[in-house]
């Protein structure tokens, strides 16, 4: 089953092929299962997931980044299959070719904002000229999202929808190929989410990265190329618009 | 690698206050022993070394070791006196050359060192300025000595008074600086160095005044054949110059001139040996072997310092267990900035590294801090074995 209508030329961000997952849940529930027949998200391409609390819209994006491995399936990120890498190699995988936005954004509270982008590149172990490269883009990305004054400042000294924006660079800075946001505008109001996810849609189609966002908030999804229900990513590809 | 390193060395910064009580903690644990240690180390060899040097020390019965840590140290001490008539019985002998060694007088502060040329030989004192304390009233400086006090040939220096407030000791001596020793690094350099006929002049018993002929007859109470009796009013000369030199004379029998205790110098080990039996057989005087004294006196400090090791082994344990509880609940405080950096891609065991990288460069930058603070206590802390 696929998620797509119609074949697309653009590149694969990201694809997922009769993927199942499962892990045993407390003593007297059901085990959580979840199963992705068949989806891919092209470079560039924009997707939000959506569905109820517990149904698997973390457990997606995890495999998406390598994070957790299914017990059967492929899935691929920048055409690169991650099945049958080591741990290790996931690892360098994920900080090359996937940015990460949290929804409490996660910032290393010792770091300055300009520090935080760049930490994918530092966890990664970049050259010192893969770490020039990266903070010319920093700087470039900062004044792309609007805080190339606050570089030099910590996390506390930032606002909220500040910090917001310096969890989006940093998960643009290594110019992945996926770009993952697990509701990333869960603590903005309704203006600074509008706006973040505009943001994020903008930056990452500039930079040909495919974005697959868990929202739920309903009303930013007519933003996204395509909105996924992960309760129906078996069997229709779950794609509801 | 370096990545973590930066995340661990920026973690450290901004935990400034944190990060530099551990350092302290860590230093202070550190310190303790090294500078125990190492302190250990020099007195040891120190002390060795020159008792090494010196073979046998003939003084009057008493305790060994101050007999000893006065001879080879010049520490002050009460020493019983030995007559110089013992010195001049034990040289008929002719087993050795015999050093005497006279020191019971200080010039601010530094022990004067009355002896003759010989001592001056065995230790091989070389002056840098001027000449070895030959005539009455010269002194020859050792190198702090004339570093500290600023003095160079031909300036003075002035004995300390022994008895402030007792009129009926002799008053200080000036003394003219012959010479500046090189330094040796022994306890030489600390000494002020002059001939044994000084000192006795320091004693009181021999000293320069006016000729009898030219005494004022208002200080003269009684004349005779072969002496003359006058007036504590009398005064004495306070310094020896060439011109006085000659008034400069001793009173009573100089053959029970008093002596600290006497340096032996035997021309074979079998000489030595001879020597000591023979002194300490007759029983007036002891003769002590400097390297068996140091060793007893070695074993005391060693005990002790066995003590502060296991002290010391207590501390940085009891540290180093203080210090694993505060990266133990710091790493309990990081869970979710480990969680964040995982997800992000960094290597597995990213939290491990960090903490256990930062806990590296805490114990580098204590353990740089506490070596330097050990080289500096051993170089500004007062010769410990001059005070011993």
């Amino acid at each position: 089953m696929t998620s797509d209508a119609a074949p697309d030329a653009r590149p694969a961000g990201a694809s997922l092929r009769g993927v199942s997952f499962s892990y045993a849940s407390s003593a007297g529930t059901r085990p959580f299962r979840l199963e992705v027949d068949e989806l891919t998200l092209h470079a560039g391409e924009a997707a939000a997931v959506i569905g109820p609390s517990g149904s698997g819209k973390t457990t997606l994006v995890h495999l998406c980044a390598g994070i957790l491995v299914p017990a059967s399936g492929e899935v691929s990120v920048g055409g690169v299959l991650l099945d049958p890498l080591t741990d290790a190699e996931r690892r360098r995988e994920r900080a090359r070719q996937v940015g990460l936005v949290f929804q409490e954004f996660e910032l290393l509270d010792y770091l300055s904002a300009l520090e935080n982008i760049l930490v994918p590149l530092r966890v990664r172990g970049a050259t010192r000229e893969e770490l020039r490269a990266g903070r010319a883009r920093a700087t470039e990305l900062a004044e792309a999202v609007g805080i190339a004054d606050l570089l030099g400042r910590p996390p506390a000294q930032l606002s909220q929808g500040e910090r917001q924006r310096v969890a989006i660079a940093r998960a643009l800075v290594t110019e992945p190929a996926l770009v993952l946001c697990d509701e990333p505008t869960g603590n903005l109001d309704p203006d600074a989410a509008s706006g973040a996810v505009d943001l994020l849609l903008q930056e990452a189609r500039a930079r040909g990265a495919a974005l697959l966002m868990v929202t739920h908030d309903h009303g930013l999804l007519d933003r996204f190329d395509r909105v996924l229900d992960v309760t129906a990513l078996a069997g229709s590809g779950g794609t509801t618009r | 690698m370096s990545g973590i390193l930066f995340l661990a060395w920026r973690h450290a910064a901004a935990h400034r206050a944190r990060t530099s009580i551990l350092i302290a903690c860590v230093a202070l644990a550190l310190w303790v022993p090294w500078t125990a240690g190492a302190l250990a180390g020099q007195y040891d060899r120190t002390l060795r070394a020159r008792a090494a040097q010196t073979p046998l020390i003939i003084g009057a019965p008493g305790n060994r070791y101050d007999l000893t840590l006065a001879a080879l140290y010049f520490r002050p001490s009460r020493l019983e006196t030995v007559p110089y008539q013992e010195l001049e019985r034990l040289q008929e002998g002719g087993k050795a050359t015999f050093v005497p060694l006279h020191m019971r007088f200080t010039a601010r502060g530094n022990p004067i060192v009355a002896t003759s040329i010989e001592y001056v030989e065995f230790r091989g004192l070389q002056p840098v300025a001027g000449r070895h304390a030959l005539r009455l009233g010269e002194v020859a400086l050792g190198a702090e000595v004339a570093e500290a006090l600023g003095l160079r040939p031909g300036d003075a220096l002035l004995s300390d008074p022994t008895e402030l407030y007792d009129i009926s000791r002799p008053p200080a001596l000036k003394m003219r600086v012959a010479g500046v020793y090189r330094a040796t690094g022994t306890p030489d350099d600390g000494a002020v160095f002059c001939d044994v006929r000084t000192a006795w002049v320091l004693e009181g018993i021999a000293h320069g005044h006016a000729p009898a002929e030219e005494i004022d007859e208002s200080l003269v109470l009684s004349r005779a054949e072969e002496s003359v009796a006058v007036s504590g009013a009398l005064m004495e000369y306070a310094e020896v110059t060439e011109e006085n030199e000659d008034t400069f004379h001793y009173h009573g029998d100089t053959a029970l001139l008093p002596l600290s205790a006497v340096l032996a110098i035997p021309a074979s080990r079998k000489d030595g040996t001879l020597l000591k039996s023979a002194v300490n057989a007759a029983g007036d005087l002891q003769a002590v072997t400097p390297t068996s004294v140091i060793d007893d006196l070695l074993g005391v400090v060693f005990r002790i310092k066995a003590f502060f090791d296991l002290v010391g082994g207590f501390l940085l344990g009891t540290t180093a267990l203080l210090v694993s509880v505060v990266f133990l609940l710091s790493s309990r405080l990081r869970t979710a900035e480990m969680r964040t950096l995982d997800r992000i891609g960094a290597p597995r065991r990213v939290g491990a590294g960090l903490i256990g990288l930062e806990a590296v460069l805490v114990l580098l930058v204590a353990g740089a801090l506490a070596g330097g603070a050990t080289a500096a206590t051993l170089r500004w802390l007062p010769d410990l074995v001059s005070t011993f």
